[in-house]
């Protein structure tokens, strides 16, 4: 069950995408993500995902991987695509009693739907096809670009970089509390939503205990070996752009153009 | 209360490339007041196994029978598997929550929904056999304890609520050698003395060898022995071949064999092994 998080996770291949910088990877996630909020009509979603079909062939992962991070957020797409359905004043189509179903709330919670849809599985491309460290390094190399933030660059991607590296040992550590707690009869089950909201502590208490001890210990072990933020560090791999890379930008913001473009197109499928 | 396990196998992510086999088609019964230790390399199986006695894992293929009930029916609402089954896992002090010590061991008992009566009751006697004052510890924070406390009050914690089955995964783990033997006592008095089932996980063999009545020994997934210590460590070289030790004493005796006096290296606990050696070498 909690197996199931894909978020930050990395599946190895040999694809083109996998030997892209992080640089690249990352600046095409952002573009990806403004322009799909620019989209304003079915159009550019349909176009959006043809760009990501095509990423994901070329990436050679599984398709049911890249939806798995999908699996997770049902429940909010579900939200609203119902909330949108119902809500959204216009034309009606359909109506029962109090109910209306609009074409204006059709399109919307298609949209909606489809938005995030392609949002998550967008961005788990991202994390899909680059090593933790890269991407840290990645983020610190672009931070450094941006005035003000550029000055903690270093200190940012450290965050990250230990966020992200400790949340499959916190995973593991909470199944392991969880079968503890469960064999003393720790019920998580249970129909009743106080019960169950209750039955959350015996989990929650060991986990933050042994987050603050790790955290503690980790602390203590990096002073330890005289760590003191990036100034003066120098990396054992240095980020070099490749003439992959330049093609990667080129068709990337090809397609975002492509995306763009749909705004204008007036035929309406619904 | 017995067990009665039948071609368990257990395996990890099937269908996905990380698909493993943890468990391979295993086979045992162990009977009512038995003291067996399992032990096994790092991932051969042995905490895959004991998960599966109190249904926290459920089988790939095979039957678990605890007390004539297959426990993987779904029939069998799980409050009754863990009030037959008590699992004490590694560093069991890592479940702890509540304010109290006295709150703490009470949660399993108030979970199977004893009394109040019932449950200070068996607060009382789990702290007790785990060599507790109870007035002076129950009304402390378990987090103020020392390391060796807090692990007796979360094994405490399951004693509470009277499993005539205990299974107890690598209890002595991180402790000094003094907290080690006294926690193994306790273990075997509550064997002996309570005639509690006890299923004990270790790497240590000297531990096994001194405590326990019958052994499993697990590598890759299967059960390759299971039978008294005097049968486990006769044949050294096929706990060599799994990268097991024989116990020190026994391995004292070998060497000693070895280097050409004529000793019987059939003893495996501290105690015969140095009868042995006195009778060979005299006083």
């Amino acid at each position: 069950m909690i197996k199931d998080v894909v978020i930050g996770q990395y599946y190895p291949t040999d694809s083109v995408i996998h030997k892209l910088d992080p640089r690249t990877k990352i600046m095409a996630s952002l573009l990806y993500i403004v322009f799909l909020f620019m989209a304003n009509n079915i159009w550019g979603y349909f176009a959006a995902m043809f760009f990501l079909i095509v990423i994901v062939i070329i990436s050679k992962i599984p398709v049911g991987y890249v939806l798995k991070g999908i699996k997770g957020v049902v429940f909010i797409i579900l939200m609203t695509l119902i909330f949108n359905l119902l809500w959204t004043p216009g034309e009606a189509l359909y109506t029962l009693g109090p109910v209306t179903i609009t074409r204006e709330g059709v399109s919307a919670s298609i949209n909606m739907a489809l938005r995030l849809m392609l949002l998550i599985s967008g961005t788990s491309m991202m994390t899909l096809t680059t090593p933790t460290i890269q991407l840290t390094d990645g983020m610190e190399a672009l931070i450094k670009k941006v005035p003000f933030l550029g000055r903690v660059s270093h200190e940012i991607s450290m965050m990250m970089s230990i966020a992200l590296r400790f949340i499959p040992t916190l995973t593991e550590e909470l199944d392991r509390i969880m079968k503890a707690q469960k064999s003393r009869g720790a019920d998580f089950e249970s129909k009743n939503i106080v019960k169950r909201v209750k039955g959350y502590v015996p989990l929650l208490v060991p986990l933050f205990v042994s987050a603050f001890q790790r955290a503690n210990d980790l602390a203590m072990a990096m002073e330890a070996r005289c760590y003191h933020g990036g100034e003066g560090r120098t990396r054992l791999k240095i980020l070099k752009y490749e003439k992959r890379d330049r093609i990667a930008y080129a068709v990337v913001i090809f397609a975002m153009a492509g995306i763009f473009a749909t705004r204008f197109i007036t035929y309406r499928l619904i | 209360m017995s067990i009665e396990v039948r071609n368990l196998t257990h395996i990890y992510s099937q269908g996905t490339v990380f698909e493993r086999i943890a468990l391979d088609n295993v086979s045992f019964d162990v009977g009512p007041r038995d003291f067996i230790g399992i032990i096994g390399h790092t991932g051969s199986g042995k905490s895959t196994l004991v998960q599966h006695i109190n249904r926290l894992l459920v089988p790939t293929s095979g039957t678990v029978i605890v007390n004539h009930i297959d426990i993987n029916d779904k029939k069998v609402p799980m409050k009754d598997i863990v009030r037959r089954v008590g699992i004490v896992f590694q560093y069991p002090e890592s479940q702890l929550f509540e304010e109290t010590v006295y709150k703490d061991v009470s949660f399993g008992p108030k979970n199977l929904g004893y009394d109040d009566e019932k449950t200070d009751f068996l607060v009382r006697q789990s702290l007790e056999i785990m060599g507790l004052g109870f007035e002076e510890i129950k009304d402390k924070s378990p987090f103020e304890l020392s390391g060796g406390q807090k692990r007796r009050v979360a094994i405490a914690g399951v004693i509470a609520m009277k499993p005539p089955i205990m299974i107890l995964d690598e209890p002595t783990s991180g402790l000094d050698p003094v907290g080690r033997e006294e926690m193994l006592n306790m273990i075997r008095d509550m064997n002996q003395e309570l005639g509690i089932c006890i299923l004990l996980v270790t790497h240590s063999m000297d531990d096994v060898a001194q405590y326990a009545d019958k052994i499993m020994v697990f590598s890759e997934g299967k059960l390759v022995k299971y039978g008294p210590p005097s049968e486990v460590f006769a044949d050294s070289q096929f706990l060599a071949n799994i990268r097991l030790d024989v116990p020190q004493s026994k391995s004292v005796l070998e060497r000693l064999k070895e280097k050409g006096f004529d000793i019987d290296t059939s003893a495996y606990t501290t105690k015969e092994a140095a009868k042995e050696i006195l009778r060979v070498f005299g006083k």
